[in-house]
């Protein structure tokens, strides 16, 4: 190992501790190991702020900031972008407050949009024109940036409430879908057999299976497999 | 190396606030200048206005996460993601920090300092060949703010950026208000740092205004307007370059573009190589 590369990971560990004194004896100014340990700690809380919004506002700046320093301290940044900082920081949050379960799932919607915004652009559905194409056996899959998101509580309308209307959060079990429209990272709340036709195909299954276990009529999975193609929202596997 | 430019061109940072201003194609600059991290991605509304923007401005790509001086060589994805970009927008330079952001796959998100040594010298060339290399096009790399120096440096900041230029090809981004930062927090000349930079390698500027820290350093935060200390410092490199590319870089409490602009006007009365109307 080069004196360099040991130098790198010490400051690396100590940057990650928040604790750089052990390389005093190796600068000059050992002032400015400050900058540097406030810096990084600032960068990472200020990069959680901006990919959780809704989570921040939530649980207000001082217990958000209290977690997101935690979450630093046990998960750096592996990503050449500050906002891919974070994907696991709705798990961190679901074992952090277990008891409190709308605020994993907010953050979970926070990030689902976020890696909406910045995802390929929905392609026309020009595979779905193609004759004579084997819709029992088609397996689908949700396209890039689309998610599909199992909710215990009311994160979802909480989402849309948060800064300007008071709400409680409540059980309200169900799945919500993310998906880009245009520019806009959307949701919607789904309700019922769309819900399991949809997540039944993001987990594999064969369309016509799928569509004998959701229990709709054909009529109704007719308008949501339109709906989905014209938002660009399922393509084949494979 | 990145030839000389026929003429100085004068732009801003493309930052989100001033987005819809630059999609109009009306905005009075020569060039733009986008962090390339925030336009590596696959697609959406950050991918769609750069190629909306670069029909109306030549734009530079100014990297914070190559990490030039990271001891265990680049990140080969992130130099051919970032090729992808370069080769979508056909810009004018690219170029990053002599810095390091982190080793072992980490990331800090943060410039930290290296150490002006014979072995860190080498570590960077071999950087900048690969980058180069992965790229297809030569980089610009920008001068530091440093809070600190490291008692294994040899050589001053000036003759590493020198060797890093005779050796690899590359050229210079000066950071103006760098110069100034760092010449404040080291208790050193600023005017005879720029003695000693091989300034026809310079290719562009940045001025920008840091804030003061604690124990008396100045930080460099890009939140505050170009100081009467750097527009000195500015108007003497400006004696010594040639044609450059010059910009404001406000990165943070972003004022209305009419106050960038005036900053722009001023910064314009400094050209020394006036081209005939």
């Amino acid at each position: 190992m080069t004196g360099l590369a040991q130098l790198q990971r010490q400051f690396q560990a100590g940057l990650m501790a928040g604790d750089l004194a052990g390389l005093t004896h190796a600068v000059r100014r050992p002032g400015g190991l400050a900058v540097h340990c406030y810096t990084a700690r600032a960068v990472l809380v200020e990069a959680l702020a901006d990919n959780f919004p809704k989570t921040l506002h939530w649980l207000g700046g001082d217990d958000f900031t209290r977690l997101a320093l935690d979450y630093i301290a046990i998960s750096p940044s592996s990503s050449w972008t500050l906002a891919d900082y974070g994907d696991d920081f709705p798990d961190y949050l679901r074992r952090q407050l277990p008891d409190d379960r709308e605020v994993a799932e907010l953050a979970a919607l926070d990030w689902a949009l976020r890696c909406a915004f910045g995802a390929a652009d929905p392609q026309p559905a020009h595979w779905a024109e193609a004759p004579g194409i084997d819709w029992d056996g088609l397996r689908l899959k949700l396209a890039p940036g689309a998610s599909l998101l199992a909710f215990a509580s009311n994160a979802d309308a909480i989402w849309a409430a948060v800064p300007d209307l008071p709400i409680t959060p409540v059980a309200t079990p169900g799945r919500v879908l993310v998906w880009r429209d245009g520019p806009e990272p959307r949701f919607r709340r789904l309700h019922g057999a769309e819900g399991d036709l949809l997540a039944a195909m993001a987990a594999g299954q064969r369309f016509g299976p799928a569509c004998d276990a959701c229990g709709a009529d054909s009529l109704e999975i007719g308008g949501w497999l339109q709906n989905w193609l014209n938002a660009g929202l399922v393509v084949p596997r494979g | 190396m990145i030839p000389p430019l026929p003429h100085s061109l004068y732009g801003l940072g493309l930052r989100r606030p001033h987005h819809e201003a630059f999609l109009t194609g009306t905005v009075p600059v020569d060039f733009v200048e986008v962090i390339s991290e925030n336009f590596m991605v696959d697609g959406g509304r950050p991918a769609n206005v750069l190629m909306q923007v670069r029909r109306h401005h030549d734009v530079a790509l100014h990297g914070v996460s190559m990490s030039l001086g990271t001891a265990t060589g680049l990140d080969n994805a992130y130099l051919a993601r970032l090729r992808r970009l370069a080769d979508a927008v056909d810009p004018l330079w690219v170029s990053d920090h002599l810095a390091w952001t982190g080793i072992d796959g980490v990331n800090s998100h943060d410039l930290l300092p290296l150490p002006y040594s014979e072995e860190a010298l080498a570590i960077v060339c071999r950087n900048i060949d690969q980058a180069q290399d992965a790229l297809g096009r030569p980089l610009l790399v920008e001068n530091p703010s440093t809070y600190l120096d490291f008692h294994a440096s040899c050589m001053a900041e000036w003759e590493f950026l020198s060797a890093l230029v005779e050796r690899t090809g590359c050229g210079l981004l000066l950071d103006v208000n760098n110069i100034h930062v760092s010449a404040h927090n080291h208790g050193r000349d600023p005017f005879g740092w720029l003695d000693g930079i091989p300034w026809h390698a310079v290719r562009q500027l940045h001025l920008a205004g840091p804030s003061e820290g604690a124990d008396g350093l100045l930080i460099d935060t890009h939140d505050t307007p170009v100081p009467d200390m750097v527009w000195d410092l500015y108007a003497e490199v400006r004696r010594r370059a040639g044609p450059v590319a010059v910009m404001i870089e406000r990165d943070d409490d972003i004022p209305p573009l009419t106050d960038l602009l005036a900053e722009l006007a001023r910064a314009r009365l400094a050209e020394p190589h006036p081209v005939a109307p």
